[in-house]
């Protein structure tokens, strides 16, 4: 009887150290995942480098619409479309403190980013290769202020697309 | 003897390139295995179904099998290799999958052919007039070769040829989802004398592009007819927007097609230039990187020019604004059976090039004076919004 109780609590430190083992494990692929979408590339096999974080914020001039019933957004702003997708992102939110902290950009000063984040990789890397004809160097958040004195910040992707 | 006659190199599920296998009558005995691994059962969210075309002849892939059948309804997933012999002259290699692009993704195709060298015979005559070149890799001979000038090299795969087939119709893939108004303007432009297809041609002398899909996006901002997305596996997306289209006139949105068009005409000659089906240059390599800039130097020097020696973020329509207004107009002209002066529609024609961005306006625009802006924009109003709209 001893000897069985021994056994079921050796048995429990055994599995409470593999669900341990497992957590860090699952953390560390998140992470992971996480990082590898943080940082882009001019070239194959190039440097890396971090994406910078660039917020705009969600205006009367921004139409903003729901693709499906999934939770999925589209922000039309000018001639540009981003997309929010509930699946990969979920929606973060802050305090209007948090909020008051970030610093937001328009469109063109976001086009205008993206292109000095190009050139800012150019330099440093010392390498020239052809300028982006994709959108791919930049973390690019809407934020919308709610009611409730917070605010939801969407992570979205930037369509490649030309009008 | 055992030649290889390519091998690695083509990793694009949907459209595998243009290439000639010879045909089992010309010499020997071929077999050739499609490998390739994509997204496995487990891995796709539904059963994928590929299917893929040879010429005008449809190619089903069944599981481990690769049919010539037109009649085959075989539809399989996941990866491995089909094996088939080369019984015909396969020029045009396409695989479709009807569920969208996401599922070619971390897709990896490609062909390799071995050719049992048996006593070459030279081809007598084909559709190209010509036979084939094979570059000698030292393990046999080059095959008697018939027409010179008619093949040569694959870009790239070593040892593969590209036949010298002139562009037929059947090349020029459009994929056509369009409904109402969008579709009631693109049938009119291609009811054209010479058809719209012909009126793209003009751009450049030869044909445009490869694969156009042309959509419905009903949820672009106002003032939005029409976007053309980013090529991917060799197709260019253009949606046009009904609920936009339905606010202008017909030749309003006849000008708006054109103008889609002309930005898939320069992502085509963009791909050519790229050897590859997407224009993501951070997924190329240095080298692949340079190739495409040393092509675009040569082959298209105007694409160059604005995309590269001078770049700015608006290049593609301020070259579309400096060298492709006459091609709109001519568009213009000939949609509208030229009811008005040649002035109208050269005014028309900058539609969606004047304005690039917020404060930013083309360069080709500044360079007007105020009067012919003012004359322009006058005409722009005048039979935009309140021109003949027969299409709904």
């Amino acid at each position: 009887m001893e000897h069985q109780i021994v056994n079921n609590s050796l048995m429990r430190k055994i599995l409470l150290v593999l669900l341990i083992l497992l957590s860090i494990g699952k953390g560390l692929t998140s992470v992971n995942a996480q990082t590898s979408q943080e940082f882009y590339q001019l070239y194959k096999g190039g440097e890396k480098f971090l994406k910078p974080s660039v917020y705009l914020r969600l205006s009367d001039s921004t139409e903003r619409l729901s693709l499906r019933d999934n939770g999925d957004l589209q922000f039309n702003v000018g001639k540009e479309i981003f997309i929010f997708v509930n699946q990969n992102e979920k929606p973060d939110t802050v305090c209007l403190e948090e909020y008051e902290k970030l610093k937001f950009i328009n469109i063109k000063q976001l086009k205008d980013k993206e292109y000095e984040e190009y050139k800012r990789a150019v330099s440093k890397s010392q390498v020239h290769t052809p300028p982006p004809l994709t959108h791919g160097n930049l973390n690019i958040h809407f934020v919308e202020v709610l009611e409730s004195k917070k605010a939801v910040i969407y992570k979205v992707k930037w369509l490649d697309i030309t009008p | 003897m055992v030649l290889e006659l390519c091998d690695r190199g083509l990793s694009y599920i949907k459209r595998l390139g243009s290439l000639k296998h010879p045909a089992a009558n010309t010499a020997g005995y071929q077999t050739c295995r499609a490998h390739g691994t994509w997204c496995t059962q487990s891995s796709c969210p539904r059963e994928v179904k590929w299917s893929a075309f040879a010429d005008s002849v449809l190619i089903r892939f069944g599981e481990g099998e690769f049919r010539y059948d037109q009649d085959s309804e075989e539809e399989s997933a996941g990866g491995g290799f089909i094996g088939y012999e080369c019984e015909y002259e396969i020029i045009n290699w396409y695989q479709v999958n009807p569920y969208g692009d996401d599922y070619y993704l971390d897709s990896d195709v490609y062909l390799e052919c071995r050719f049992t060298e048996e006593a070459p015979v030279p081809e007598e005559s084909s559709p190209n007039g010509g036979g084939y070149v094979l570059p000698s890799n030292g393990n046999g001979p080059n095959p008697p070769q018939t027409d010179e000038a008619c093949y040569d090299p694959h870009p790239t795969i070593p040892g593969m040829v590209v036949p010298c087939v002139p562009y037929k119709d059947d090349d020029y893939k459009i994929i056509n989802n369009l409904t109402g108004k969008a579709a009631c303007v693109y049938d009119k432009l291609m009811k054209l004398k010479g058809g719209f297809k012909s009126a793209i041609q003009k751009f450049d002398g030869e044909f445009p592009v490869a694969h156009l899909r042309l959509d419905i996006n009903n949820s672009l901002s106002n003032g939005i007819y029409g976007i053309t997305g980013a090529p991917n596996n060799y197709t260019i997306p253009i949606s046009m927007s009904n609920n936009q289209l339905e606010k202008i006139s017909d030749l309003r949105g006849a000008i708006a097609f054109a103008h889609e068009v002309i930005h898939a005409e320069i992502y085509r000659k963009m791909l050519s230039a790229a050897e590859r089906g997407d224009l993501v240059v951070s997924n190329m390599s240095k080298g692949e990187q340079l190739d495409f800039i040393n092509n675009l130097r040569n082959d298209f020097p105007g694409l160059y020019d604005y995309y590269l020696k001078r770049y700015k973020p608006t290049w593609d329509h301020n070259m579309m604004a400096a060298h492709y207004r006459s091609t709109l107009s001519d568009i213009a002209e000939q949609f509208d059976n030229k009811r008005f002066g040649k002035q109208i529609y050269d005014d028309i024609s900058w539609a969606g090039l004047r304005i690039l961005g917020e404060n930013v306006t083309s360069i080709a625009w500044d360079s007007l004076d105020s009067d012919h802006q003012d004359r322009i924009l006058l005409n722009l109003k005048n039979h935009f919004h309140n021109g003949t709209s027969n299409c709904k």
